[in-house]
């Protein structure tokens, strides 16, 4: 690819959006292709005018689409390890940590011993006669790391943080502690969630959420810089920084995970999966949708915002300036905790 | 549905399409049967009629022929998002990590993840697969 100077602004910036029609056109005319439409009323078949060239073929579409993508340094994702898939488990435990939305599993997710304990105490709850059942339990009866499930989800920060919480919360359910080694993440979701409702808070701060400002911490700065460069407005680029500094976004971009959920154990370390270093931040269309094209293309490690694709509208990951942002965080964290005690 | 479509009103900085005429969704219907597609259900074209795609903090749920940047068609995203398990489900949605789906066999609505199908929610009707994929509150 020919690479203009940086002083050629306007002519680099119409070849980044030749680049962004060309590849918009390529997976138009992919649609199309396999697009099956009606003939237009009244019109027999000899009447359609004869196509000068003739439709090109789906893999060949697809080729065009591979090759325009890797040259501009765009690969198909190969895994380096066989990894397990995440299972379901681990699949839901990974989204509630990203968006910290409760979504209600099925009853026939739930552990049977932790969900014969819930309907044992439900039903004597409700029973005409009954009155509340006294406490059985104290919090610190609830020894969570027999769980192998919460084995796995404490290394998330987000839930060891909520240790305590789901403890208070099995506490008043009355759920026996014995039960604690046969629960799995489903249980422990349903506790935290009933825990969130008695206290009308989320108990975590998403991490969504938290890469957003962290985001914007790190590198609004630059971002601003190749928004200006793409010709957006300063009204409207400042109005995406707002957004992010409240932990959210515009609807036009989102967060890429470099290493996509189902495939999290093939990280080094599948904990980090929502991690800050494991995503990007980008347009939806057309970019988001060409990490997702085929089978799923990888982004570099080292691209923190993906602007386009002329490397002049990506910025590169400064891990140095993202530790001091974590560090101070950490410390304002830690001061936080102490003035409420 | 009423409240759900209220609640959408008010979501700041979402973007929405136009609405949609009964005449549009029934030619619609039409390519999605063409395309070896299900029909949209009644309750979703309800939805598109008052919004024809909507983009809100990292979700987008598609359209009919919608026209800007932001918006995606029905039929050209389920023809490109690839081994779609089989043809009983129309992706009418999504958000950075999963589908929002119509199951025409099931006759449900499911929350599906993107890299391997494997369903993770299901909704019995619009208004509900809406208000949990739009963390309507």
């Amino acid at each position: 690819m020919l690479y203009l100077s940086k002083s050629k602004l306007p002519e680099r910036l119409n070849a980044e959006r030749h680049l962004v029609e060309a590849i918009r056109d390529k997976l138009d005319a992919l649609a199309n292709a396999q697009l099956k439409q009606d003939r237009p009323i009244g019109k027999k078949k000899q009447d359609t005018p004869p196509k000068r060239t003739k439709p090109k073929s789906i893999t060949h579409l697809k080729n065009e689409i591979h090759l325009f993508l890797a040259s501009v340094n765009i690969h198909p994702h190969r895994p380096e390890v066989e990894a397990e898939k995440a299972n379901r488990e681990e699949s839901w435990l990974i989204r509630l940590d990203w968006d910290g939305k409760f979504h209600m599993p099925a009853d026939t997710d739930y552990s049977e011993a932790y969900a014969r304990s819930r309907q044992i105490i439900s039903e004597q709850e409700n029973q005409a006669d009954g009155d509340k059942s006294p406490l059985l339990y104290k919090p610190e009866d609830y020894l969570l790391y027999q769980s192998p499930s919460w084995l796995f989800m404490r290394r998330f920060s987000n839930y060891q943080r909520c240790q305590p919480y789901i403890q208070e919360q099995l506490a008043l359910q009355n759920i026996p502690p014995e039960i604690v080694r046969q629960m799995n993440f489903f249980d422990f979701s349903e506790v935290l969630y009933n825990w969130s409702k008695r206290h009308q808070t989320q108990p975590f701060e998403s991490q969504r959420s938290q890469n957003f400002k962290m985001f914007d911490a790190c590198y609004g700065k630059e971002f601003e810089q190749v928004m200006r460069m793409l010709n957006y407005k300063p009204e409207y680029i400042e109005e995406v920084r707002q957004k992010m500094q409240r932990g959210s976004c515009d609807a036009a971009l989102n967060f890429h995970h470099k290493t996509n959920v189902s495939n999290f154990k093939e990280l080094e370390k599948p904990h980090k999966i929502n991690q800050f270093t494991n995503t990007m931040l980008t347009f939806v269309q057309p970019h988001h949708r060409t990490f997702h094209f085929g089978n799923g293309y990888d982004a570099d490690p080292n691209i923190v915002f993906f602007g386009g694709y002329d490397k002049l509208y990506q910025i590169q990951r400064n891990p140095e300036r993202e530790r001091q942002y974590l560090q101070s965080n950490q410390q304002l964290m830690i001061r936080h905790a102490d003035r409420s005690r | 549905m009423q409240t759900v479509l209220d609640k959408i009103k008010h979501l700041k900085g979402a973007y929405t399409g136009k609405k949609v005429d009964t005449e549009t969704v029934i030619l619609y219907q039409r390519k999605l049967m063409l395309n070896n597609m299900p029909p949209l259900p009644q309750d979703w074209i309800t939805f598109l009629h008052a919004y024809n795609s909507l983009s809100h903090d990292g979700v987008s749920l598609f359209g009919l022929h919608p026209r800007d940047e932001t918006d995606m068609d029905i039929v050209y995203e389920n023809i490109l998002i690839e081994n779609i398990p089989h043809e009983k489900l129309l992706i009418l949605g999504m958000d950075e990590l999963d589908y929002l789906a119509w199951n025409e066999k099931a006759k449900v609505y499911q929350r599906i993840d993107k890299g391997s199908f494997e369903v993770l929610n299901t909704y019995k009707n619009c208004k509900i697969a809406l208000s949990d994929f739009l963390s309507l509150e």
